[in-house]
């Protein structure tokens, strides 16, 4: 498993959120694999220099969006995929994602078939990745 | 987990002459939790601390540190409690390993593991002249010295003053240490909000001696909030909204920074009719210093403030 | 505690070390300042040795230095306010600390001050270094100075841990300073030894009180209160005395005028008034200017007689004794005297050991002693030969050492080492003798006189009797009787002045009586010499104004103890009441009415002011009557000692409201809320 967080206090992100966004990230990128566990809060706490309550926070969040999930006395791992968001819920956050995207190819001056092509290369990146 | 907090300030008000330092602060610091304790200079925070520890008399009010009365604290209950002053003195006669030694010969519980552990994370010789300390090895060897009695509350006053990055991160890891053992209470008061917000669990924030937060890092956050206002015109003067703690005027923007935002407070913003209002997400050092900074309306120049 | 006292060693002997070298260096110096013997003073008059005032300067200077900046430098370095948090943040009451550093510091100041006091003890004790006798006594100035210095260490200790007003702050050094200037004054040596000692523990207790709170008295332990009170009260006293000498030293009121009879050559008596010491006027007896040049009064001095004083009664001591130490313990004299030596080149120095009652001699240029001379004569000086069996009165002259003891007249010739008694003419007992000098060229000659019960006996340095002088006056009453030889040694003059015994007032009124003889005892003139108005002196300024600043407590109290002094039979006490209430009535009389009138007026304001500041009654009644009593020192330390509580100006009724407590005195208004801006962020704590 690898996990390189890099955390910036200094950002305008929450720390808790930052080291959330890096799990959904790995584990989107199957760095890290389903049932494999993460590193315990206490460790992750000292490696990262921030305050372990940060740390169960940002775990508690992903459990509750189903990312993760605690074996109690033993730690926490990544859960096998379920949807805990409503459909509506889920269209909501994409869209909310979408709409940044748009954003910034209008103001790069992206057209719409290059932003397309680029959102498949992706796609398909990431599906390719998490297959074997 | 125990139930009683660590300190317990209650009303506490405090007068240099005829000067109000501290005025009427009640906080309250539970077990096991680490305190950020903000403010600018000069608005009483080591004075609070100073109270806290006996060396200054409360004009009202009262403090109490591990259930003791903070004015006359027991060696007891003084060995519980580790205490690094701003300025971290240092014996600089004597070697690193004799400070050890002094000031173990003080604390029943000293740990001598813990000493050696953190001057070696700071690269200190035992043999080392004290004197002769660079600025953050000196504030390694008075962090060893704090820490190796193993106190259950340690109150830090501005720790971070003088050090490098890689000494200040010494710290913080120094810091994270204490906390492994449970019920550890940390209080440190410090100017480096990126600091505060990698170790801290709740800030504390002062403003001219009055306490004007209390609250999780994240609550501060979440509350202080920043909107950009876009006018097709000059943007109309500000309004007196509730909770604003600044705003700045710029030929077709209105910047408000404002605590507190309710649902009535988003509708007068409206009211204004901009042609669009962006909320803006804000460092934990920019809600600081929109909140703690001068109140009220800003430009760039002094001159066109004065005008205005 | 151990490990403080390590530490405070560890940061202060390099002061210690320094302060040791440097009053080493003084005091060594003082005690060879002028030690050979070209440059001594035939009398000693400056002391000898370990009592030489060089040596007493070194000593009370260095020792009050010494102690001070030791005390000083121990604590003000770290007195800065992080410092100071880090030094006391430790699991170990306040009290541990300030021992912690008294220990050490004591034992520093005894390193920097103790170490060069022995080592001037032993070079002085060791024989070779100097030509004077070591008397174990003449330690004791030394040692009440090194005491002294304690007083300082412990003062600035004091000093630097006291916070608040600088008048406040000096007050403990003003206390050593009062006890330096006790000592200084004070004859007896034990109670000079004991005020230092006990001021020392004075302020060594308001040091460590201070060290619990450096503010206000109210949280400190109450011995440290007290000890603070009692500095409080001292160090006023010492300002005082600070006042009074440096008045002293810058303002002098008035004249001192005097007028006393003189004898002239001739054997006449002159009437001479003195102003500041300066002869501006001289009369005969009849009150008649001089016609003779030599008799004006810029040459009148030089001329006259200077009859030396042979006994202080005759006959019957009336129960008057000379008073004991009378010198005081700073003075050689009280241990050890040099006999009159006459002559120089000096051919043999010798000295009377008081204690002992013996004598012990030096030859010239050597500095260690050679003989001792005591009851059984002659005796080499390092064994111990027995003193004289009674006090006795000896003189030095031409190479006769002249003792009368008792009834007996003993010639020691130093150049044979032989006694021998010389036959009295008229039985004894000796009431005195006195070296009777003759003016006989440029150079003298000596003559001894011996007072008897029938006359005064005049002797030549071989033991000759040159003359038998009967008196020819009551000497019961006026015996206090001085021999003078004229220059052709045909004419004895001998002054008869009112006895020691008599009281001071008595003798006021008495005349005194001046008879030329010659060597068989014929009277050949004889005056008398009718009682002189009394020397003015008017008081200085200062000393006026020192005197009406006291506190009613001490002025009165003074009063009180001079009475019940004189009551259980203390002669100096009667003296001191007798002109208190005798020539000194009126000033005394003005200086209690003002003393009670500032009292009242400061016990007035005192009220007021404590009133005002919010004080409560009871304590202002308290601090009322203090004042009142201690007058204008009790008012220093209520003004000094801070018990006004602070002050601010009520929001509600504008009245001044003290700062800690929750209500307004007046309108018994809370404090104002703070004004919710809307921008505060709480979230309750778990």
């Amino acid at each position: 498993m690898s996990l390189g967080f890099s955390i910036s206090p200094a950002s305008d992100v929450p720390i808790f959120r930052q080291i959330m966004h890096q799990i959904q990230r790995a584990v989107a990128a199957r760095s890290v694999r389903v049932g494999e566990q993460l590193p315990p809060v206490r460790a992750l706490a000292e490696k990262l220099i921030v305050n372990p309550n940060t740390i169960a926070r940002a775990y508690q969040e992903l459990i509750r969006e189903g990312l993760l999930e605690s074996r109690s006395g033993r730690g926490v791992f990544v859960a096998e995929r379920r949807q805990v968001f409503s459909r509506a819920e889920q269209t909501r956050r994409l869209r909310h994602l979408a709409e940044q995207l748009c954003h910034e190819a209008t103001l790069l001056g992206s057209t719409w078939p290059e932003t397309r092509a680029l959102l498949e290369t992706t796609w398909k990146d990431l599906q390719r990745k998490a297959k074997p | 987990m125990n139930a009683a907090p660590v300190i317990q300030i209650d009303h506490l008000t405090k007068f240099y002459g005829t000067r109000e330092i501290v005025r009427d602060l009640c906080l309250t610091v539970p077990a096991g939790c680490i305190y950020g304790f903000l403010g600018r200079n000069g608005t009483g925070k080591t004075t609070t601390i100073r109270i806290l520890l006996g060396f200054e008399e409360a004009t009202r009010g009262s403090a109490r540190v591990l259930g003791e009365d903070s004015a006359r604290l027991s060696p007891a209950t003084r060995a519980r409690i580790g205490y690094l002053p701003e300025g971290h003195h240092v014996y600089g006669w004597m070697t690193v390993r004799q400070c050890g030694k002094f000031q173990g010969s003080f604390f029943p519980s000293w740990n001598q593991e813990v000493f050696e552990a953190v001057i070696t994370h700071f690269r200190l010789e035992p043999k080392m002249k004290a004197g002769n300390l660079s600025r953050g090895q000196r504030a390694g060897l008075c962090l060893a010295l704090t820490l190796a009695p193993e106190p259950e509350l340690l109150v830090l006053d501005d720790p971070a003053l003088g050090l490098d990055p890689v000494a200040r991160r010494s710290l913080l890891q120094s810091m994270l240490y204490v906390t492994r053992q449970p019920n550890r209470t940390i209080l440190f008061s410090s100017h480096l909000l990126s600091d505060v917000e990698r170790v801290a669990d709740r800030i504390a924030v002062l403003d001219d001696g009055v306490l004007r937060a209390d609250c999780t890092v994240e609550t501060f956050r979440q509350r202080v909030r920043h909107f950009v206002l876009k006018f097709r015109d000059t943007p109309p003067p500000t309004p007196a909204l509730p909770g604003l703690l600044e705003s700045f005027r710029t030929d077709r923007e209105l910047l408000l920074t404002l605590a507190n935002v309710t649902s009535e407070t988003e509708a007068r913003i409206a009211a204004l009719n901009p042609e669009s209002i962006e909320p803006v997400e804000m460092t934990l050092e920019d809600a600081f210093v929109s909140y703690v900074g001068e109140r009220g309306e800003k430009t760039f120049f002094t001159r066109e403030r004065a005008a205005a | 505690m151990s490990a403080l006292v390590w530490k405070e060693l560890r940061e202060n002997v390099k002061w210690a070390l320094l302060a040791m070298l440097a009053l080493g260096g003084a005091e060594i110096y003082a005690l060879h300042h002028n030690q050979e013997p070209w440059q001594m003073d035939l009398y000693f008059r400056d002391g000898i040795t370990l009592c030489k005032k060089p040596f007493l300067v070194a000593t009370m200077f260095g020792c009050a230095a010494v102690g001070g900046l030791l005390g000083l430098l121990q604590i003000l370095p770290e007195l800065k306010r992080d410092r100071w948090a880090a030094l006391l943040h430790r699991p170990v009451s306040r009290g541990q600390f300030f021992w912690g550093k008294a220990v050490a510091g004591l034992l520093l100041y005894l390193l920097a001050a103790g170490v060069p006091f022995l080592v001037s003890v032993w070079f002085v004790a060791t024989p070779g270094n100097f030509a004077t006798p070591f008397v174990p006594e003449m330690i004791r100035p030394g040692l009440a100075d090194l005491a002294a210095g304690a007083a300082y260490y412990f003062a600035a200790l004091a000093v630097a841990l006291h916070g608040g007003h600088i008048v406040l702050r000096l007050l403990p050094l003003f206390a050593a300073l009062h006890v330096s200037f006790f000592a200084l004054d004070e004859k007896l040596f034990r109670v000079a030894l004991e005020a230092a000692l006990s001021m020392a523990l004075a302020l060594c207790l308001a040091g460590w009180g201070a060290i619990h709170d450096r503010e206000s008295l109210r949280s400190r332990p109450w011995m440290g209160r007290i000890a603070f009170l009692i500095v409080a009260f001292y160090g006023a006293c010492g300002a005082g005395d600070l006042a009074k000498s440096l008045g002293g030293i810058l303002g002098r009121a008035g004249d001192q005028k005097k007028i006393v009879w003189q004898v002239l050559a001739e054997g006449a008596p002159a009437r001479l008034a003195y102003v500041n010491d300066v002869v501006v006027a001289a009369t005969d007896a009849e009150g008649k200017p001089f016609a003779e040049r030599k008799y004006q009064p810029d040459q009148i001095r030089s001329h006259s007689l200077w009859p030396s004083t042979t006994s202080l009664y005759i006959g019957d001591s009336h129960g008057w004794r000379p008073r004991r130490d009378e010198a005081g313990y700073r003075e050689s004299s009280s241990y050890l005297s040099a006999s009159s030596p006459f002559e120089r080149p000096r051919f043999e120095q010798w000295f009377h050991l008081k204690k002992e009652n013996r004598y012990v001699g030096f030859l010239p240029d050597q500095k260690v002693a050679f003989a001792s001379l005591g009851s059984s004569g002659f005796a080499p000086a390092d064994s111990k030969a027995p003193g004289f069996a009674e006090g006795v009165d000896g003189n030095q002259f031409d190479r006769v050492l002249a003792i009368g003891e008792g009834e007996v007249l003993r010639y020691a010739f130093l150049t044979r080492r032989e006694i021998k008694s010389i036959a009295l003419p008229a039985p004894g007992p000796i009431f005195g003798t006195t070296n009777a000098w003759a003016r006989r060229g440029t150079g003298g000659v000596n003559f001894l006189g011996v007072a008897l019960g029938a006359g005064v006996t005049v002797y030549d340095a071989k033991g000759g009797l040159v003359a038998m002088l009967p008196y020819h006056h009551d000497t019961d009453r006026w015996g206090a009787v001085s021999l003078g030889v004229d220059a052709e040694v045909n004419r004895f003059i001998l002054q008869y002045e009112p006895s020691a015994w008599i009281d001071e007032n008595r003798k006021k009124s008495m005349p005194s009586y001046v008879e030329t003889l010659d060597a068989k005892g014929n009277v050949l003139a004889s005056f008398t010499l009718p009682p002189l108005p009394p020397a003015v002196n008017p008081p200085q300024r200062s000393t006026l104004l020192a005197q009406r600043m006291q506190s009613p407590a001490f002025f009165f109290g003074e009063m009180l103890y001079r009475k019940i002094g004189a009551a259980l039979g203390s002669e100096r006490l009667r003296d001191a009441l007798a002109k208190q209430f005798g020539s000194d009535l009126k000033m005394t009389r003005e200086a209690g009415t003002i003393i009670v009138l500032i009292a009242a007026s400061l016990a007035g304001v005192t009220f007021f002011w404590a009133r005002r500041a919010q004080l409560p009654r009871g304590r202002a009644r308290l601090w009322t009557a203090s004042v009142l009593v201690f007058g204008l020192p009790g008012f220093i330390v209520f003004w000094l000692a801070g018990e006004r509580p602070r002050t601010v100006r009520c929001a509600s009724c504008r009245l001044p409201r003290r700062i800690n407590e929750t209500h307004c005195a007046h309108c018994a208004a809370g404090w104002p809320e703070i004004v919710s801006a809307g921008t505060e962020i709480f979230d309750p704590t778990p």
